[in-house]
């Protein structure tokens, strides 16, 4: 604990305080949330009370939890706004502090415990809202434990609540059975938070996760821009349950990872619909991006192939011959030809990169795809993902319709991490993805997105309601605020604590993985007790390399294939 | 030894009327009085000097004067024909040995025995701010004056004064919770 906020830490028996009320409810709304008005004795400043702060509020049949929304300077005399005492008397000011003018601090209560009954049941949503008069405490170690679970497989432990020491933990089948969206602007730290949500997900064993990594930042290594020091990626800290696959060999190789799989696209693989995606990055109009399902109908799966043989006259012969505006035949010719700058497109359609990263995903790996210098192209960023999605979703599909048919195991549940997603999932083009999907219905086919974006303003809202959990560090646009607090339930509140956020290492946690909203310091990372903490409290089963059907002598010829291949 | 200033010469349950046994012997306003035994506590809220007979009103005597003084040296039977009475407000009363601030169940007779309170007395008595209440609803226009009379007195009792300005303060401050001015002037005043 840190601040003048009093707190006793424990209270033994978890139940009722034993710290002083700072407060007491003195009126609000079940909407608007609860008014408590701080101790007239003055024992509790209002500078030591912080928006986001998690209290408690003591009914007389429930114990409320909720989080600090908002404070105000009040007055009992409305004329102290106009003829404020001299501030040359402070004993006078000291008198009128706490009685005529005081501190009034607003809570959401979120969470109801029965005070009755055996101590079994959990908190609930607060369906009614303290009493008059009942006093509110900070919250002790006990009651976030009561709030958001012990640290255990299931139970991940993402930072601490705003001036406590103790644990908030994340309920880790909630957050990957939904979409879910890690937000902020740029440097709030959205990449550590991604990088303890993805360990987490790793450590509660039920899914596994497929990164896109447009900066290679989560697989090998990353850095820390803050403090100049490269932190460790998902590889370093679990070799054997993470494979890194790599757009850029030679960009992996300069960073000293060692990529488990190259991965290369046919162009034959490559579909209409992904060059429709692009339309925008590539200045394309309608009608050209429209012509590539012309292209397709004549030539077939290999029509990228086919059309980027063609040179110069060739095109306009083409155009002619498929009722295709000339012009536009020869932009979109002209545009597609920059692909030919990426190596890791190749002629034919039998890479399969998708069905490799599959096999990794179906063996209980997690998949870091870096994107190396392609990175920094959002056209060779947003060609592959969502090609590979594309695949992945298709596949995924199929393995849950095996299984309801009784033909096969449910797939293990994925979760997709994009980033950059306003890009691509703006209300003009997120139908077209395979991602708007995803976040729309695959839940149903084990198969939820984590979003990471700066600007989640820019995506769209159909997609953005779909979203379980949202994680938001610092936001200064209101837009984007508007977009991550819609639906939310006192989202109107939430957006005080929201804009108060500091820039470094705070977000805001709201949604189903959690019980209730929570403002979190969020947890070390990068330093060599944060890797020992996050990789030796866990027990990980071990890692068994075994395919389905396959023996262990088939396993262990397999094992050596791979290890001289 | 508490000093006897006078007796009751009228009482009601909320206020007491006291003759002093010297001319212009009232204590000052706002001070703590005991009355009976066992006392009530009472509050010197207005002072007045008048003829003992209201049919004899006064009249001037001073035109060959130089000093008031000499007035009544040349008018010795002003000490008899005039008398000092003052209003005292009851705030509260001992029962069985403690000192609570109620009314008591009766007002203290016709000449009961007037005295001021010991500083102990009213040390112990103003650890309990309560009694401010009276004073606040004594009625306009005395009632601060006297307020500020009477913590000056409670102030001036103890050492801690500052201290017991202050708790006063916040006890006050929950009566006049509209009225931040008018507690800044008695405050301000009662320190003066």
């Amino acid at each position: 604990m840190t601040g003048g906020f009093p707190f006793n830490g424990t209270n033994g028996d978890g139940f009722l305080p034993h710290s002083a009320p700072f407060g007491m409810v003195v009126g609000g709304s079940l909407s608007d949330g609860v008014e408590i008005r701080l101790h007239p004795s003055g024992s509790t400043l209002i500078e030591d009370v912080k928006v986001g702060t998690f209290v408690t509020i003591q009914g007389k049949r429930y114990r409320f939890f909720g989080v600090i929304t908002d404070l105000e300077l009040s007055t009992s005399d409305s004329g102290i706004r106009h003829s404020p005492p001299e501030s040359d008397d402070p004993m006078l000011l000291e008198v009128l502090s706490g009685t005529m003018a005081y501190g009034v601090v607003s809570v959401m209560p979120s969470l109801a415990l029965p005070l009755a009954g055996d101590g079994g049941e959990g908190p609930a949503a607060a369906k009614t809202v303290p009493s008059h008069f009942s006093p509110s405490y900070p919250a002790t170690e006990d009651d976030v434990a009561s709030v958001f679970g012990r640290e255990d497989n299931q139970h991940f432990w993402i930072g601490s609540p705003l001036d406590m020491d103790t644990r908030v933990c994340l309920d880790l089948d909630n957050l990957v059975r939904r979409s879910f969206g890690v937000f902020g602007k740029s440097g709030t730290g959205k990449t550590f938070l991604t990088r303890l949500l993805l360990v987490g997900i790793l450590q509660g064993g039920t899914a596994s996760s497929l990164i896109f990594d447009m900066h290679s930042e989560y697989g090998w290594s990353g850095q820390d821009t803050d403090r100049n020091r490269h932190v460790k990626g998902l590889k370093q800290l679990f070799p054997s349950y993470v494979s890194t696959f790599t757009l850029d060999a030679e960009s992996s190789r300069r960073r000293g990872s060692s990529a488990d799989e190259i991965v290369s696209i046919g162009y034959g693989e490559i579909e209409p619909e992904d060059i429709e995606l692009l339309k925008d990055n590539l200045s394309l109009s309608d009608v050209a991006s429209a012509a590539c399902f012309n292209l397709q109908q004549r030539f077939g799966g290999n029509w990228m192939s086919e059309f980027l043989a063609r040179q110069g006259p060739e095109t306009g012969d083409l155009a002619d011959d498929l009722g295709v505006n000339r012009a536009a035949l020869g932009a979109l010719h002209n545009r597609l030809s920059r692909f030919r700058r990426y190596p890791f497109l190749e002629e034919g359609n039998r890479h399969n990169a998708a069905a490799r990263i599959i096999e990794h995903l179906e063996r209980g790996k997690h998949v870091v795809l870096e994107f190396g210098r392609y990175g920094r192209d959002l056209n060779a960023y947003i060609l592959v993902s969502n090609l590979l999605t594309r695949r992945i979703h298709e596949r995924y599909v199929e393995l849950k319709e095996e299984a309801e048919g009784g033909q096969g195991k449910d797939p293990r549940p994925l979760v997709i991490v994009i980033e950059e997603a306003h890009r691509f999932l703006n209300p003009a083009i997120s139908s077209q993805t395979p991602f708007a999907n995803i976040a729309r219905e695959l839940r149903k086919y084990n198969v939820t997105l984590m979003i990471i974006d700066q600007r989640p303003g820019g995506i769209d809202s159909e997609v953005m309601s779909q979203l379980g959990t949202r994680f938001t560090c610092a936001l200064d646009n209101e837009r984007d605020i508007d977009s991550v607090l819609a639906g939310a339930a006192g989202g109107r509140q939430l957006r005080v604590v929201l804009s108060r956020l500091e820039e470094k290492q705070q977000a805001l946690v709201f949604g189903h993985a959690v019980p209730m909203p929570v403002v979190i310091h969020t947890r070390e990372y990068g330093t060599p007790e944060s890797y020992a903490s996050l990789t030796g409290n866990v027990n990980l089963a071990p890692f068994e390399d075994t395919r389905p059907g396959e023996s262990d002598a088939e396993r262990l010829e397999r094992q050596i294939d791979e290890l001289f291949s | 030894m508490s000093q006897r200033v006078g007796e009751i010469i009228g009482a009601d349950s909320r206020a007491l009327t006291v003759q002093c046994y010297e001319l212009y012997g009232a204590p000052p306003l706002g001070t703590f009085l005991s009355v009976g035994d066992p006392p009530a506590i009472a509050v010197v809220q207005s002072i007045r000097t008048e003829p003992l007979d209201p049919s004899r009103p006064v009249i001037a005597r001073g035109r060959d004067a130089r000093t008031l003084d000499d007035i009544y040296r040349e008018n010795p039977q002003l000490e008899r024909l005039l008398t000092t009475r003052l209003e005292a407000l009851i705030v509260g009363h001992e029962t069985g040995g403690r000192l609570v601030q109620l009314l008591p169940p009766a007002p203290p007779p016709i000449h009961a025995f007037v005295a001021v309170c010991p500083r102990d007395l009213v040390a112990r008595f103003t650890e309990n701010l309560e009694f401010t209440r009276f004073l606040l609803n004594s009625g306009p226009p005395m009632a601060d004056e006297v307020m500020v009379a009477c913590l000056r007195e409670a102030y001036t009792s103890r050492e801690e004064g500052e201290e017991f300005l202050k708790q006063a303060g916040q006890t006050l401050s929950r009566e006049m919770a509209g009225d931040s001015a008018r507690l800044s002037s008695i405050l301000r005043r009662a320190r003066l």
